[in-house]
């Protein structure tokens, strides 16, 4: 009877073992890492933000589509519309957290500055999902079909989210958890900078039909009216704002423009092949080259490239980690 | 369901082995465009375009070399675009842009591999069915566009049109060729099969005449020689059937008449004498034994030629046989002043049916001494030819026998002078009976004759050679002790 019991536990441990997703290499809280998600491999790629070195790889073998870091920096959510739910991990020991039951859809994902909330961009039910840090429903909103683009302002009480499919951007104040304001945007409109003190809302995309996008759309926060465009070709995507400008990455012309706050293009710098994301952290810009399967590193002062660093195949997202002593 | 004649199912096979042909032949020859003159088209249209490839620099699309493009877009054959448009390369592929673009998300990845990409089949863009090839520009890891050149499929599908153009002429020319000499063959095979039929048909009512032509010399050919053949001789023995008949009923009727005469005048009381009514009596009697040896006779030929009484066969010592036959009928010759002489080899020894041997010696000195007149010779000489054959020979010095009339010696009934030899009291089935009997021993028989100087008859028989002698002993169930 004894033998028996100790076999059936075993027996247990075994399955469990076998249905839990493996743990990966750990990579330490005091490490500065860029981390790229490499959606054709299916593989997260830790590189050493100071010289590029691997720190780690992880095979997620899952279709994820994109991902987000928590504010703390210590876990890494996984994202994709054919995923079941959200997949969390821990950094500094590379186990997987309880999986979120979201469900399939989920095309976007950012946290709020205080770390105690998290939005969700939902495709299926065409909804921004607000979900406390245990990974409880606080909120569902109704917004478009696609809500790919989700950007949350200094103060996280302001969630503009840009709509990929339905041409309009709306603007959710957070803590009445209500879409309080929406505007026409671009179709296939994709990235974009909330620049609060000029109260603007930099729209990229990818332009629709044979009509590739050349310019970024610029809102106003106020009462989304179009402000001005700015030219930016070939398809803006991704938007960083720095001390020194907003600097714009274009996919289509494989090119990283830094534009003043005044909406004057100062320089430009062509970079890597076909790059979808772009990153800033201590004076450098970390962009991700799909085709390449690399990441370039930009000086942000001179624009001129520093370093190229190998990934994982097809880098869609970059998340910067800052270490911590 | 009715059946089919044999010509119509020859002609209904060379049929269907001409549509088979032709619906194979077809399909070979589409087959052999589709993979050989596609394959071709496609390796051209590569070549085409990683030759314009190669005059691409890198960096942004040159409008010199857009030019240079369009130029040969307007000089080829197939259509040619230069594609630099993002979007039509797929390069937002990992967002659902909807677009259905003319390099597809996965031909880029071939594309940025540095190799050309082939499709064919319905190409929405341009509403039809094409044959598609992109060779990739590549400026190191950036694809900056491609050449993509097409040909819609019923350009290159003319060709195997023109081809099918010039075949189905030519197939219906080379299918009548065929019908005409197929039907051409199936009528020579048929028609002689066909007269064979009618010919059987006629020849259960009675009629005989074949009369198929020959036409060939095949199977087909011999077969209808060989059917006329076997219709003439069915004629020819239906014809003796029918002599046959008519002889044995002349030859019963003959005695018969004499009998009834002759014992309706007894009867009558026409004999007025005791000696009168004797004499007609013997005249009867006479006429009762010819028809008993005729029955006789018959029935002993048609054991022979049935072969229903097998031969006892035993060594014979020949000379022996011989001899007791001539003793038998030396009073007969004594009684015509005939002479009767012999010369025998006693060495000669036949395998055969002693009392049958006897009767072929008997029936032939009967018919040497009947038709030998008075005071003639009759010899008898039995001699050893060679190891393996002993020869008979009776000579006459009769009235003798026409040259024509010789072959016909043997048959039944056949007489050189009917109206004597029925008064001598033959029945003219002797000879035919010798004939069988030699012919069943293996031998043969042969007749010589000059007119008015006597005739000779030789019958050669095969011997028992020493071997044999001691094998036929050892095998024999009786008694063997002369030898």
């Amino acid at each position: 009877m004894k033998r028996a019991s100790v076999w059936m536990l075993l027996g247990c441990f075994f399955l469990l073992s076998g249905c839990a997703h493996p743990s990966f290499p750990p990579v330490a809280d005091s490490l500065s890492v860029v981390i790229s998600l490499d959606v054709k491999g299916e593989t997260v790629t830790f590189l050493n933000a100071k010289h590029g070195g691997k720190v780690a790889r992880w095979n997620i073998n899952e279709p994820f589509q994109g991902g987000a870091l928590s504010a703390d920096g210590r876990t890494l959510l996984l994202y994709g519309r054919d995923l079941d739910g959200v997949y969390r991990y821990d950094l500094a020991t590379g186990k997987p957290l309880a999986q979120w039951k979201t469900g399939s859809g989920i095309v976007s994902a950012a946290p709020s500055p205080d770390g105690r909330t998290w939005f969700f961009g939902d495709s299926e039910h065409h909804a921004v999902r607000v979900v406390s840090r245990d990974g409880e429903e606080i909120a569902r909103l109704s917004v478009g079909r696609s809500p790919m683009t989700l950007l949350v302002n200094r103060a996280g009480t302001r969630l503009y989210v840009i709509d990929f499919q339905d041409e309009r951007a709306r603007v959710i104040d957070v803590d009445r958890r209500r879409v309080i304001r929406s505007f026409a945007v671009p179709k296939f409109a994709l990235g974009g900078v909330v620049r609060e003190k000029q109260g603007e809302l930099w729209v990229g995309g990818h332009g629709s039909g044979s009509r590739v996008e050349t310019n970024i759309h610029v809102y106003s926060l106020q009462d989304g009216r179009l402000l001005r465009t700015i030219a930016a070709p070939v398809m803006p995507v991704d938007f960083v704002e720095t001390d020194r400008g907003v600097f714009v990455l274009c996919h289509g012309s494989n090119t990283v423009y830094r534009v003043l706050p005044s909406g004057k293009r100062l320089d430009s710098v062509s970079v890597g092949a076909n790059p979808f994301a772009m990153e800033a952290a201590g004076g450098r810009l970390y962009i991700a080259s799909y085709d390449s399967d690399e990441m370039i590193v930009v000086d942000e002062a001179t624009l001129r490239p520093l370093a190229r660093w190998k990934t994982g195949d097809g880098p869609l997202q970059l998340l910067i980690r800052e270490g911590r002593t | 369901m009715k059946r089919l004649r044999l010509g119509q199912k020859v002609w209904l096979a060379i049929g269907a082995a001409v549509v088979v042909t032709l619906a194979f032949s077809f399909g070979l020859l589409n087959y052999f465009y589709r993979t050989v003159y596609m394959k071709e088209v496609e390796r051209t249209l590569i070549a085409e375009g990683t030759s314009l490839a190669r005059d691409y620099r890198g960096g942004a699309i040159a409008r010199e070399y857009r030019r240079q493009i369009e130029w040969y877009d307007e000089k080829s054959t197939a259509t040619i675009l230069l594609i630099d448009n993002p979007r039509e390369l797929s390069a937002c592929f990992p967002f659902p842009v909807h677009y259905d673009a003319l390099v597809s998300g996965r031909d880029r990845e071939t594309l940025l591999a540095g190799k050309p990409v082939v499709k064919t089949g319905y190409e929405k863009r341009f509403g039809r069915r094409v044959m598609a090839v992109a060779v990739p520009l590549l400026d190191d890891k950036r694809l900056m566009g491609a050449i993509y050149l097409y040909m819609p499929l019923a350009d290159v599908q003319a060709a195997t049109k023109q081809a099918a153009a010039a075949f189905w002429p030519l197939a219906a020319v080379f299918a009548a060729a065929l019908l005409v000499v197929g039907r051409r063959m199936v009528r020579q095979l048929v028609e002689p099969l066909q007269a064979m039929e009618r010919a059987a048909e006629r020849m259960a009512e009675g009629r005989y005449e074949a009369g198929i032509p020959v036409r060939s010399d095949d199977e087909i050919g011999r077969l209808a020689k060989a059917f006329n053949q076997m219709a003439d001789a069915i004629a020819k023995e239906d014809e003796q059937k029918r002599e046959f008949l008519a002889n044995v009923s002349h030859e019963l009727r003959t005695p018969l008449s004499y009998m009834k005469g002759y014992s309706e005048a007894l009867l009558a009381g026409f004999a007025k004498t005791k000696e009168e009514e004797k004499a007609y009596l013997r005249l009867i009697h006479r006429e009762t034994e010819r028809m008993e040896r005729l029955v006789g006779d018959l029935l002993d030929l048609a054991r022979l030629e049935g072969q229903s009484v097998p031969l006892e066969r035993a060594p014979v010592a020949f000379a022996q046989v011989i001899e007791d036959v001539i003793a038998m009928y030396e009073p007969i010759a004594a009684q015509k002043r005939i002479k009767l002489s012999c010369d025998l080899d006693y060495d000669v020894i036949v395998n055969g049916d002693a009392d049958r041997l006897e009767q072929v010696v008997r029936n032939l000195l009967d018919n040497a001494i009947r038709y030998t007149p008075e005071g003639g010779a009759v010899t008898v000489r039995l001699s050893r030819l060679s190891e393996a054959e002993g020869e008979l020979v009776i000579e006459d010095t009769g009235k003798g026998i026409p040259k024509d009339q010789l072959p016909l010696l043997g048959q039944r009934f056949f007489r050189v002078d009917r109206a004597r030899t029925r008064k001598e009291g033959g029945t003219g089935l002797g000879l035919a009976i010798v004939k069988q009997i030699v012919a069943l021993h293996g031998g043969a028989i042969q007749f010589d004759s000059d007119l008015g100087r006597g005739t000779t008859v030789s019958v050669r028989l095969p011997l028992v050679r020493e071997g044999e002698e001691t094998y036929v002993q050892d095998k024999g169930t009786d008694g063997v002790s002369s030898i």
